[in-house]
């Protein structure tokens, strides 16, 4: 059971993670990579926090979000491919150095960690609505 | 995912189709409309792409797949409806379709869809 603020919160995480993947497929239609991995960074940040708050805990910075992702990828397979490349896509929003192959590689499993954290979210929340 | 799709799709927002009509994430519907438009991306159609334009008022399939994450949902191009589209060659990338959705299959309903004055997604 969480509280309804908590929900509230993740709720408001979950639509500011649908905003940044909207502006992660703009940047990447524009090839603009470093940009895209920017927004993808804030759609996986923002997704792991809402999760978390549903499980009751609070993900405040980078080093916690990681040790979250990292517990999921025991569970999901998606996710334990996905961490490493989300990692990668972080990094390439400051440094810029990766070219359009290295790019694609880790974006495709990186789309597969949001949608399976989106999907995680998606169920839990169907679940709460059930129980009300 | 139902029906044979093509691996070419537009982006609709959730806001003019899957929430008004209720649909639900994570699910597939099958959509039909029809052609308004065809432009190039770049430049006027010329020479031989003017054929492009017999495709204007041409019905078209596609499936709808609801996204769990975004303000989008994919709409696919039906297997058979894209290989009008490439016939013509109008490949992605290269045109901007623009397209009217007529009507929506939502479990065994045939829904029209926007029955009484049109709306543009923008």
């Amino acid at each position: 059971m969480i509280s309804e603020e908590a929900l509230q919160e993740a709720l408001k995480r979950k639509k500011l993670a649908d905003l940044y993947y909207d502006n992660y497929r703009y940047y990447y239609s524009r090839r603009e990579f470093a940009k895209a991995s920017e927004f993808i960074w804030g759609t996986v940040n923002a997704l792991a926090y809402a999760l978390g708050l549903l499980h009751g805990l609070k993900l405040p910075d980078h080093k916690k979000i990681m040790e979250f992702l990292k517990i999921l990828a025991t569970q999901y397979e998606e996710i334990r491919e996905g961490v490493t490349a989300v990692q990668r896509l972080h990094a390439n929003y400051y440094h810029d150095f990766m070219n359009e192959e290295l790019f694609e590689e880790d974006r495709v499993k990186a789309e597969k960690l949001i949608n399976k954290l989106a999907e995680l979210i998606y169920h839990h929340i169907e679940t709460i609505k059930q129980g009300k | 995912m139902c029906g044979l799709t093509s691996e070419v799709y537009l982006l609709v927002p959730k806001k003019y189709l899957s929430d008004p009509y209720n649909l639900k994430t994570l699910e597939t519907y099958e959509v039909e409309g029809e052609i308004l438009d065809v432009r190039k991306v770049y430049g006027e159609l010329v020479g031989e792409e003017v054929k492009i334009k017999e495709l204007v008022g041409k019905s078209l399939k596609f499936i709808l797949s609801t996204n769990v994450i975004g303000n989008y949902d994919n709409l696919f191009i039906a297997e058979d409806s894209w290989s009008t589209l490439r016939d013509y060659g109008v490949l992605p990338g290269d045109f901007i379709l623009k397209v009217k959705l007529t009507r929506i299959k939502i479990g065994e309903k045939l829904v029209e869809i926007y029955s009484k004055r049109d709306v543009v997604a923008r």
